[in-house]
């Protein structure tokens, strides 16, 4: 049986969260993006590639981020960058996204009643 | 080029989902660039593309949702049952009742227009070119061109924001329901005094109910049903023409 690949529906906006999280420390083209991702993450979460371009054409066309096709390595590659308006919203996010991440932690290592109690 | 095969299909599946050909194009290059930098930098033997990029449908699947989610409507979409559903019956309403009034206050202001233009003396009965002239120039003006223009924008906000052929075809159904329904009769006394009077009914007439009443049911009711049906026809023969043109420009 082949593993399972669809990752979890409360993975919505994490892989805008990661792109934006990698592109903000240097400019990328999508093939590296991808490889970006999967080695940041050690291939725990994996997004089928192809689908890595949509989400990258709606943040530009929300202007989080701008592309740009350039010669790299002797290859036209479209290279993305983020904005000043991507700078601001990814900061916004990624601290949302640490509070709920502390939160859910909380309450899944037993929260203010300790460890959870079996059913009797 | 790497992997036609899969590109190939890749692009078919956009084409279903009726993207613009400009976005076809631009998507399908950055996947042709990503298909030679993955068939250069063979890691793992054992990949094919279709476990590494994905199913061609679900890649083209996850294009068209993303390029809806740009337009508030393609967020919202419960807000689309509200544009394409109820707007237009409201854009119709306001226009028909305008275009009506207009069309009235013109023959109105015209010198006693009806006076003159039906009855050519006060004691003959009033030509039946003349008496079809009235109602097809209100029929036109009322209910015709309100839904022709209401179907057309609605139909190209649906093709632009990529939202699916079905939204027009709601769009247009519920207006030809609406344009079905009102009817135009010119109710003629043939008194000494010679006068007229003209009746907008909304409803499915019946001819010959009432003696004396001219209706139009038969042509004029099926050609306002007809005219949001054709418009939306139009756009749904164009929105597949450019599907098919998207298709032959990204090759």
């Amino acid at each position: 049986m082949r593993p399972n690949r669809t990752n979890p529906d409360f993975l919505n906006g994490v892989p805008e969260l990661l792109i934006l999280s990698l592109l903000t420390r240097r400019p990328m083209y999508g093939y590296e993006l991808v490889q970006a991702i999967r080695r940041s993450t050690q291939g725990t979460l994996e997004f089928g590639e192809g689908c890595v371009y949509p989400v990258l054409h709606r943040l530009e066309a929300e202007e989080l981020l701008t592309s740009k096709r350039e010669t790299i390595g002797g290859r036209s590659r479209v290279i993305y960058r983020v904005t000043s308006k991507g700078s601001k919203y990814f900061s916004g996010t990624d601290a949302a996204w640490r509070r709920i991440v502390g939160a859910v932690e909380l309450v899944l290592q037993g929260g203010e009643h300790g460890q959870p109690a079996m059913a009797r | 080029m790497a992997n036609l095969p899969w590109l190939d299909e890749v692009l078919r599946c956009l084409a279903k989902h009726h993207l613009p050909v400009t976005y076809i194009q631009r998507f399908t290059e950055e996947l042709s660039d990503h298909l030679e930098d993955f068939q250069e930098d063979l890691m793992d033997a054992k990949s094919d593309v279709v476990s590494r990029l994905g199913n061609p449908a679900t890649v083209a699947q996850a294009a068209a949702v993303s390029y809806r989610q740009r337009s508030f409507l393609g967020r919202h979409p419960t807000a689309l049952l509200l544009v394409f559903g109820v707007l237009p019956i409201v854009w119709m309403m306001i226009l028909g009742l305008l275009s009506c009034f207009l069309v009235m206050m013109a023959m109105a202001g015209t010198d006693d227009f009806l006076q003159q233009l039906v009855l050519r003396d006060k004691t003959s009965p009033p030509g039946t070119f003349t008496l079809t002239a009235i109602r097809w120039s209100l029929s036109v003006f009322s209910v015709m061109i309100p839904a022709a223009l209401v179907s057309m924008v609605h139909c190209r906000l649906a093709e632009r924001l990529v939202l699916g052929r079905k939204w027009m075809a709601v769009c247009c159904f519920v207006l030809a329901i609406l344009a079905v329904l009102p009817y135009w009769c010119v109710l003629v006394k043939t008194g000494p005094q010679g006068d007229y009077s003209l009746l907008v009914g909304v409803g499915v007439s019946i001819p010959g109910l009432f003696s004396g009443w001219h209706f139009s049911f038969s042509v004029l009711q099926v050609v306002q049903l007809l005219v949001p049906l054709a418009v939306g026809g139009w756009f749904w023969w164009r929105t597949r023409a450019a599907s098919n043109h998207a298709v032959v420009a990204a090759r």
